[in-house]
């Protein structure tokens, strides 16, 4: 990046352990690094697995850092979308359809194997079923199951 | 030898230099209004003749750092460096030179700081004006004799050598540099000007009544008008209120703009795009429709064009005019409200261009990124508006 470049303004804020985010076939993207202040995440920068600047960007209303890196309070959010006969797998940060919508996503596994991935974005989840076909659309992938929470 | 620079003379580069760098905040704020040492401490060069002085920032009783001037114009340039968080205290160095050069009974009537190997300093311990001994500061090592014939190849690690002998015949052409400059400064900064300034703290505002600061890029964002004394940027972020409904964030951000208020489910309903308990994303085969329900959320008070394969002119453009943008790239929507690009670049690289993005992602948060990397990114469509009424 050129000097001058202004990243968010954040007082006290600082880098945070870099998180892998991974293509949803296979492989990393990117390299994801939180920006945070005390146990918020008030934003992040992204780097490609390049070293090339991505972007850099402060989020609208502050995240709860564990909520963006804790996969067991990942896997609490997107319980509110598991059917009870379901399991979940391995969370995987990654993006969902467009690679700015940065989510986790956990796959959900019935009898007959993966049945859906639910995405969670900080409190927020919502879940694709793998049957779902529909054109390709500028919101992601498809229609969903259920909103994006609260 | 080109004429040594005077203190008071010394005293107005050290003004002029560092305030010049608050201005450009390549300073930080810790050093605007910082008091600066009128007389400071003199550097000398192993020959015997004035380098520079070393002037001490000071706020309060607290100390800022300090900062190397010329005063011989060998050394080419006006500013030789500013240190920060660093105390320079001339009293307590030469007391404490004193008590080194007592360990090895040396006799001396004078003690001179002297830059034995640039930017390295010494104390020179000297009787009836011969050196009896030479200590680096605080290491208080004794430093070497200097060699009576020195190979032509870089100077030790621990090594006196004369920075006026080794500039040699290009000292004379580092003089003319150092002229160059001060006549530069003495163009806009009269002896009036200067006469009205109070010159003992650096002072970014006083510098800034007359020097223009040409930036190494440009950038703008949305303002509130066109005015530039207006606040900016003039934007907010929304969430998208369900996973699918980038499109109807944008174009709530978009309209809000525009000062017209819609919920994100009205804006979805004109746009086709289902209801919050069953939402759905804007097919590809939809994209036209988009310029056709923002008219009608305008009351057709907005002229909407859709561009494919938008550039960065058409983004800087829109900008530069104060309007906002939707920007589609695969598989994601996005408001953008401004842009950055450098205007220098390191060798074999383009400059860095970046969008000032407003993203509705994440749900119910949305981010503001700036800045988004322009050439790493597909830009599919982008949607302008103008008001022709207006």
């Amino acid at each position: 990046m050129g000097s001058g470049v202004v990243l968010p303004q954040a007082a006290g804020s600082a880098p945070g352990e870099p998180l892998p985010v991974f293509n949803p076939g296979a492989g990393q993207y990117s390299w994801l690094v939180p920006l945070v202040y005390e146990d918020a995440m008030i934003g992040f920068v992204e780097i490609s697995t390049t070293g090339s600047f991505l972007r850099s960007a402060s989020f609208g209303t502050a995240q709860s850092l564990s909520a963006w890196t804790n996969g067991a309070e990942i896997k609490a959010v997107a319980e509110r979308h598991r059917e009870p006969d379901e399991r979940f797998g391995e969370p995987q940060l990654t993006y969902d359809g467009a690679p700015t919508r940065t989510a986790w996503a956990v796959p959900v596994f019935g009898n007959g194997g993966l049945v859906a991935t639910i995405f969670v974005t900080g409190a927020d989840a919502y879940r694709r079923d793998a049957v779902t076909e529909s054109a390709p659309s500028i919101d992601g992938l498809g229609r969903c199951r259920g909103d994006s929470g609260s | 030898m080109a004429e040594l620079l005077g203190k008071r003379q010394t005293q107005e580069l050290a003004f002029l230099e560092l305030s010049a760098l608050r201005l450009a905040d390549v300073l930080p704020q810790s050093f605007e209004r910082a008091r600066i040492a009128r007389a400071g401490t003199v550097i000398f060069d192993l020959t015997g003749v004035p380098l520079f002085r070393r002037l001490p920032l000071a706020k309060g009783r607290g100390k800022v750092g300090y900062a190397d001037i010329a005063v011989n114009p060998v050394m080419g340039e006006a500013l030789l460096g500013v240190t920060s968080g660093v105390n320079w205290n001339q009293a307590e160095l030469r007391e404490a030179a004193q008590a080194a050069a007592r360990r090895h009974r040396w006799r001396f009537d004078t003690i001179r700081f002297v830059a034995y190997s640039f930017p390295k300093i010494a104390a020179q311990f000297l009787l009836r004006g011969r050196e009896v001994g030479m200590l680096e500061l605080f290491s208080w090592q004794p430093v070497p004799e200097q060699p009576q014939e020195r190979e032509l190849t870089e100077p030790g690690n621990f090594e006196r050598w004369s920075y006026v002998e080794a500039a040699g015949r290009s000292g004379a052409a580092r003089a003319g540099r150092l002229e160059e400059r001060i006549g530069l400064w003495r163009e806009t900064f009269t002896p009036r000007r200067l006469g009205a300034i109070d010159m003992a703290r650096i002072d970014r505002t006083a510098l800034s009544r007359y020097v223009e600061l040409r930036p190494l890029w440009e950038t703008r964002k949305l303002h509130y008008t066109t005015r530039d004394a207006d606040h900016s940027p003039c934007f907010e972020v929304r969430g998208q209120e369900t996973s699918v409904w980038c499109v109807g964030a944008s174009s709530q951000m978009f309209l809000e703009f525009w000062r017209y208020e819609y919920s994100q489910t009205r804006i979805a309903n004109e746009l086709g795009l289902g209801t919050k308990a069953n939402p759905n994303g804007l097919p590809y085969n939809r994209v036209g429709d988009v310029p056709i329900a923002l008219e009608a959320l305008s009351s057709k008070a907005m002229d909407v064009v859709m561009h494919t394969n938008p550039s960065w002119s058409l983004f800087r453009g829109e900008i530069r005019a104060n309007r906002p943008l939707i920007s589609f790239v695969p598989g994601h929507s996005r408001a953008v409200a401004g842009y950055y690009s450098g205007l220098l670049s390191m060798a074999g690289m383009p400059p860095f261009r970046g969008l000032l993005v407003y993203d509705p992602w994440p749900p119910n948060s949305g981010a503001i990124t700036q800045w988004e990397n322009f050439d790493l990114q597909t830009y599919q469509y982008a949607y302008t508006a103008k008001l022709p009424l207006v």
